[in-house]
């Protein structure tokens, strides 16, 4: 037998008494299961008191109060004091660190220019000429640091101007 | 004095807190300096000038140093809510990568904390660039945190052991504009003790101590580290391994006959388990199906890696000093050695191949004269190699079946560092 096409009258039709026998079906055996089982028909209508109790319940859990340990840790750091900044620049000598990055020492030659023009007698330092190993920008570590440090200190600055970039 | 940038002024500050100056002298310009005409810069030089002057003769130390608290026992925090809520609290604290993690309860960190021998209290070192103490308990709240299994502690603590030494240069990996991360390659029997992942898509998902590791790790760096973006952390872009950093273990059952593992290459015995940890930049996936012969598979390796790729020479020469890992999949490994060669001999040919004329140095490679002066007397065809020395390809055996092998590139300043697990 062929099925009637959905959206057909014919279709409809045939749903509709199909849900009308179902629903009979159903009022039949529940009458069936009442007449055998009331104490489970108690329970089944007492089970959204249970379940509402439960669930509060439930809520009350997931809500709680948490002790947790900080994850942030603490600072410890050893001060480092820095030398004071000389009080004129007249007859010092500036250094002049580049670490490598883009236009840094383009930066820094016009300062030069700049402190030469308005400082008397200044003597100025350009690293990357002096001690061009020492254009490194990423250090990567303070022993790194240290070593850079060192060698330009070897130049006895009585001021470092340093252009980090980027 | 430091100048520095708006846009990096905040990293110059906290790199000197770090190394304990409270309050440096500094002077900003506005962003950027780089990639501008010679006409900019100078102009900014000259704007900048008068407070170059004034700070140089006047400038004054101000601040003092925070004051510091006793690093163990760790504080506590009382929070309130259910798990989705203890998440956002921890995220809004600062707490967090914005992954979920699980709540460290002190009884959940006294049960990691059964997974190692060391004592809670003791200090590991200094995290950067924010210099927070990374005691053993501190350790454990964070593998808690990410889900690790107790008996993953000794792993985790060796990888962190690596990274706080100097030569890690753990806060210039995670402070750079590069999209830069943490490598860690697991030896030696531990890997199959914990399950640590090996062969097929070890360094990928699906493998709970590698991710869980691996997440341990990068929450320590970015929340006792303070290594958050936008600053410290100046990363450019980012990647997901600013979530979970690379982690596998060497597949060493792929091992070709005669070649030694990773670790004994680094001077440890083969019982021995190990972690090494190196700063990368993100790997390149060498994608050979067709070579027969190991020459031809060298080929592969020496167009698609070269110095300008590694980035080796043409930024910072340093990093040509460095050693860079190559991770062989198994199947090309078989290719090398069944052909008879050694390590060794992949390293040297490698080497003698993967190189470019110095003509082709970007303009503007601050290191050119030293390049010259290093492979002199060099013309523009002069042939300049990845690294200055073919032992700085450092091999291990990375992965299960199939045609890829993977380049790591150092980042700039970052040596392998390995460790012993200690129990």
């Amino acid at each position: 037998m062929k099925t009637p096409l959905p959206g057909t009258s014919l279709h409809r039709i045939g749903w509709t008494f199909q849900k009308i026998i179902e629903k009979v079906l159903r009022k039949k055996e529940a009458r069936m299961k009442l007449g055998r089982n009331w104490k489970k028909l108690v329970i089944f209508l007492l089970s959204p008191v249970f379940l509402a109790i439960s669930g509060t319940t439930l809520a009350e859990e997931g809500v709680q109060r948490w002790e947790v340990l900080n994850p942030e840790g603490v600072i410890k750091i050893e001060p480092m004091k820095i030398n004071p900044h000389p009080s004129t620049l007249a007859e010092k000598t500036v250094l002049l660190r580049w670490n490598g990055k883009h236009n840094g020492d383009k930066f820094l030659e016009r300062v030069a220019d700049l402190l030469t023009q308005k400082v008397k007698d200044i003597k100025i330092i350009k690293s990357w000429e002096v001690a061009p190993e020492t254009v490194d920008p990423i250090s990567g570590s303070q022993e790194r640091s240290m070593e850079l440090m060192k060698k330009l200190a070897a130049f006895k600055p009585d001021l470092v101007i340093g252009s980090q970039a980027d | 004095m430091t100048i520095a940038t708006t846009e990096f002024i905040g990293l110059a500050k906290d790199t000197a807190l770090s190394q304990g100056v409270a309050d440096g002298c500094f002077v900003t310009v506005p962003h950027p300096m780089g990639m501008i005409p010679l006409a900019e810069i100078k102009e900014k030089a000259e704007k900048a000038f008068p407070q170059i002057l004034k700070a140089a003769i006047e400038w004054k130390p101000m601040a003092k140093l925070p004051p510091q608290r006793p690093v163990y026992p760790a504080g506590r925090l009382e929070l309130k809510g259910t798990v989705e809520d203890i998440n956002r609290q921890l995220y809004a604290g600062g707490f967090s990568l914005g992954l979920p993690v699980i709540p460290p309860t002190p009884e959940s960190v006294a049960a990691m904390l059964k997974g190692t021998n060391r004592k809670p209290d003791e200090v590991l070192g200094m995290v950067p660039p924010r210099m927070g103490a990374l005691t053993i308990e501190l350790v454990a709240i964070h593998a808690v945190m990410a889900g690790c299994k107790p008996e993953y502690m000794p792993v985790l603590i060796a990888a962190l052991e690596a990274l706080l030494d100097p030569k890690a240069n753990w806060r210039g990996a995670t402070t750079t504009t590069a999209t830069s991360a943490y490598l860690a390659i697991v030896n030696g029997p531990i890997v199959d003790e914990i399950g640590i992942a090996s062969r097929q898509g070890a360094a990928g998902s699906s493998h709970h101590a590698n991710a869980s590791i691996g997440y341990a790790i990068n929450l320590i760096a970015e929340i006792v580290g303070g290594s958050r973006p936008p600053s410290p952390d100046k990363s450019t872009l980012g990647g997901p391994a600013d979530f979970v950093c690379w982690i596998f273990g060497e597949n060493e059952d792929a091992l070709p006959r005669g070649w030694e593992p990773f670790h004994v290459d680094r001077g440890f015995k083969r019982g021995d388990s190990v972690v090494t940890i190196m700063g990368i930049y993100p790997p390149v996936d060498n994608i050979d199906h067709w070579s027969v012969t190991p020459e031809e598979h060298i080929n592969w390796w020496a167009h698609l890696v070269t110095p300008l790729l590694s980035i080796g020479g043409p930024a910072w020469i340093t990093q040509m000093d460095q050693p860079h890992i190559v991770g062989l999949g198994p199947e090309h490994a078989q290719l090398l050695a069944g052909a008879g060669w050694s390590k060794d001999q992949f390293r040297k040919a490698f080497w003698a191949k993967a190189r470019i004329p110095l003509s082709a140095w970007p303009k503007g490679s601050p290191n050119k004269d030293l390049l010259i002066k290093r492979f002199g007397p060099a013309t523009p065809e002069t042939l300049i190699p990845i690294t200055f020395k073919p032992e700085n390809f450092l091999i291990v055996i990375a992965g299960g079946s199939g045609k890829h092998s993977h380049f790591f590139a150092p980042f700039p300043g970052c040596f392998p560092v390995s460790r012993l697990v200690r129990k």
